[in-house]
């Protein structure tokens, strides 16, 4: 079993790192063709692209994704549990999350390089897991709540996974938002699937902190402690309600708001990474 | 419509200038980010324990004690500046009340929207309306107006609008809507928000959080605040994997109201026992001694004590409980090596016993007790009957929990209303032109409109051109 797991785990970054690779080679390719075709629609450059290319580099992802379900599935087996009590487990769940985010906007919108840079964040996140012990660890009495520890984490991969893709997309709007750059999606194309991203992470956000706070009133006899990691993902969630009012905020949309989307991906890895950072009732790694 | 020039803000009554400022969207973005920042302070500092806070002297104690060593000379600026219990000082009380004004005063602002989107705007808008909207969409049909208004109006049915119309003078008048209540969500989440803190007053206020409450194997003690209840430990276990890591804590507890059982419960740490409202949670164990005192006349002590204390002098780590003995004028304090073999002054299997007259700060006797040998100390007879363990239980009752789960619910039912189920709703005006043909104009509320790329799409089908 365990070895079905690493084997699975490491196909799947092999594969999504070709798909990377792929993807960069398929934006030259455009990039090319973009210049040939001079009259050319980014959009519509974009979506010719993804059909001439877009269904191998599109079976790619899918096959990482399938890959690296097994690899935690095959856990879940194994542990009689959610893949979701240590570092090793929510890194690997949090490239998931990503890796399924990005596909479903691949496949909802076409933009492929919005979706491959997802791809890259959920690599350095698969590569980071593979050096953490990655041990079956028992759980200590806190975690030992399978039904909340399950839809915690798994709403917080799934919010995680969308405000990753949102953060990549709005990085690239940071990056063309003042200059034409024709092998690139429009500016208004881009915030406007940033804000979507928003739109499936927030509420998801929010809901993992709520599951947390039923948790926390089950484990710890409070809804609300002001633990460093509860502060922290309050801020992300803070970060990211600031967003959507600042984009109604004239001035703000645009160029500002996608900088919130930056600092609100900022506050994700802080809090995800926060058990090495700060001490509190979530340090479990 | 011409636009009115806003006058400047010096001309303004004083009330328009507070109502304008605190029902601005700016407002709400400034206070979002302020509270990151106190957040982020909150994040960044080692936070004072709550039950100390409270408490002068055991707040500066721990200042001295956990915060010093840590911050050094900035110790004394962040605690002026209440940086260590952020959560309850002047900043955060600040940023919380001005959010919830900020909240009141857009809901009051808003209220009259979101009505009108609940009701519907009138059906029958003048041409200017239409020409007034930002995204429009104009086509030209090749049927009359009652036909080609009839099939706009089964489309949107189709894309479950809710459609009416209006014929006159040959033109027809549209308006359809979808998601009415959607509106209504923006409402809940803000709401849920009063509402959390609501709650959390309402705890405050009337629930009661008793976060260390001590019991031995075989005590039992008043949970006060009034609930009659008492509660008895009848015994504690901790469990460890194979690598020793914890696996399960569990208190077996009995506990009575009014002197009568109505309860008994295994309390683990994700399975707490509640009683009407009272709730108490495995909060933590330690180490106790079952010790039995015989006066001249009578028994003065027989129960587990607790050593919740713990001392280190020369490197060895000791616990510690006090036992008070009023009848006999002592303080015994009872202590026992936190590892058992490697103390060289109280031996394996032993206890200390050190007897102070009250009052007085030097101990009279240093005494070893082995268990089950009585020895006289002070003419009182003390017996070590073996080590036992004490629980800690963290007892609360949280009135205002209901509405924070309320909340909780609200805002996730808000936020599905707003993201997954958004408002629409689009105005169509059919007017005739020559040759049996017409013309179709559709307005969107608000200034974006989703909903009008799928009606441009549908009058391309229709036949139109734009």
């Amino acid at each position: 079993m365990e070895t079905l797991e690493n084997v699975t785990l490491i196909a799947g970054i092999v594969i999504l790192g070709v798909c990377f690779v792929f993807s960069l080679g398929s934006y030259f390719a455009k990039k090319a063709l973009v210049k040939t075709e001079s009259s050319a629609n980014p959009d519509v450059a974009e979506k010719r692209t993804f059909t001439r290319v877009g269904n191998f580099w599109f079976f790619l992802a899918a096959l990482a994704l399938v890959l690296v379900t097994v690899s935690i599935v095959t856990r879940i087996v194994a542990s009689g549990r959610g893949p979701f009590s240590n570092m090793y487990e929510f890194s690997v769940a949090f490239s998931w999350g990503i890796i399924a985010v990005s596909l479903f906007f691949l496949w909802r919108y076409r933009i492929a390089i919005i979706s491959a840079a997802g791809f890259a964040i959920a690599l350095a996140m698969l590569l980071f897991a593979i050096t953490l012990p990655s041990r079956v660890l028992p759980l200590v009495p806190a975690l030992q709540q399978s039904v909340l520890l399950s839809v915690h984490v798994a709403s917080a991969i799934i919010s995680y996974g969308a405000l990753a893709v949102g953060f990549s997309a709005a990085v690239i709007y940071l990056l063309v938002h003042n200059r034409r750059v024709s092998w690139l999606p429009r500016p208004e194309l881009l915030e406007t699937i940033s804000y979507r991203t928003v739109i499936v992470g927030f509420p998801f956000l929010t809901l993992t902190i709520i599951l947390g706070t039923v948790w926390a009133n089950i484990a710890w006899g409070r809804p609300w402690g002001w633990d460093p990691k509860e502060t922290a993902s309050l801020v992300t969630w803070l970060i990211f309600a600031a967003y959507l009012h600042a984009r109604v905020i004239a001035g703000w949309r645009g160029t500002r708001s996608a900088w919130l989307l930056v600092i609100g991906f900022i506050a994700i890895l802080f809090t995800f990474f926060g058990n090495y950072i700060f001490s509190g009732l979530h340090s479990y790694s | 419509m011409p636009q009115k020039k806003p006058k400047p803000a010096a001309q303004m009554p004083f009330f328009t200038r507070v109502w304008q400022l605190l029902s601005s969207p700016r407002l709400t973005l400034f206070v979002i980010l302020v509270l990151v920042a106190i957040c982020l302070v909150g994040v960044f500092l080692i936070q004072v324990p709550s039950e100390m806070a409270s408490d002068p002297s055991s707040y500066n104690a721990w200042v001295e004690q956990i915060a010093r060593p840590k911050f050094g000379a900035w110790t004394g600026l962040f605690s002026a500046l209440r940086f260590f219990d952020i959560f309850h000082s002047p900043w955060f009380l600040a940023a919380g009340s001005l959010l919830m004004l900020n909240i009141l005063f857009c809901t009051v602002k808003r209220w009259n929207a979101v009505i009108g989107a609940v009701r519907g705007g009138g059906i029958i808008q003048a041409a200017a309306f239409y020409r007034a909207g930002t995204d429009r969409v104009e086509a030209k049909v090749a049927a009359p107006p009652d036909k080609a208004g009839g099939s706009v109006a089964d489309a949107l049915k189709k894309r479950r609008y809710r459609v009416s119309a209006v014929s006159s003078d040959e033109t027809v008048h549209i308006v359809a809507r979808k998601n009415r209540f959607s509106p209504v969500g923006t409402f809940l989440t803000h709401l849920s928000l009063i509402l959390f803190v609501l709650g959390f007053l309402v705890t405050a206020f009337w629930g009661f959080r008793h976060a260390a409450f001590v019991l031995a194997e075989g005590a039992q003690a008043e949970v006060g605040h009034d609930t009659g209840l008492s509660l008895k430990l009848i015994s504690f276990e901790d469990e460890y994997y194979p690598d020793g890591m914890p696996k399960d804590y569990r208190s077996s507890v009995v506990l009575y109201k009014d002197g009568q059982e109505v309860a008994q419960a295994l309390v683990r740490v994700n399975s707490p026992l509640s009683y009407h409202g009272v709730n108490f949670y495995q909060a933590g164990f330690g180490p106790a001694v079952t010790m039995l005192v015989h006066g001249p006349q009578d028994t003065l002590y027989d129960a587990a004590l607790p050593l919740t204390q713990t001392l280190t002098s020369e490197g060895v780590l000791r616990y510690a409980g006090g036992l008070d003995l009023p009848e006999a004028g002592l303080v015994v304090r009872v202590i026992n090596p936190a590892l058992s073999g490697t103390d060289t002054v109280i031996g394996q299997g032993q206890v200390g016993l050190l007897v102070y007259r009250q009052g007085v700060s030097d101990p009279v006797a240093f005494e070893l007790l082995d268990p089950g040998v009585p020895l006289v100390v002070e003419g009182l007879e003390f017996t070590y009957g073996g080590p036992a363990q004490y629980s800690v239980f963290e007892i609360t009752r949280s009135p205002g929990l209901f509405v924070v789960w309320m909340a909780c619910g609200f805002i996730i039912l808000g936020l599905g209303l707003v993201f997954y189920l958004p408002y629409r709703q689009l105005w169509a005006l059919v007017e005739p032109m020559d040759g049996g043909r017409s013309r179709v104009t559709v307005r969107a509320a608000g200034r974006s409109s989703p909903g009008l790329s799928e009606i441009k799409a549908l009058l391309q089908q229709a036949g139109g051109r734009q």
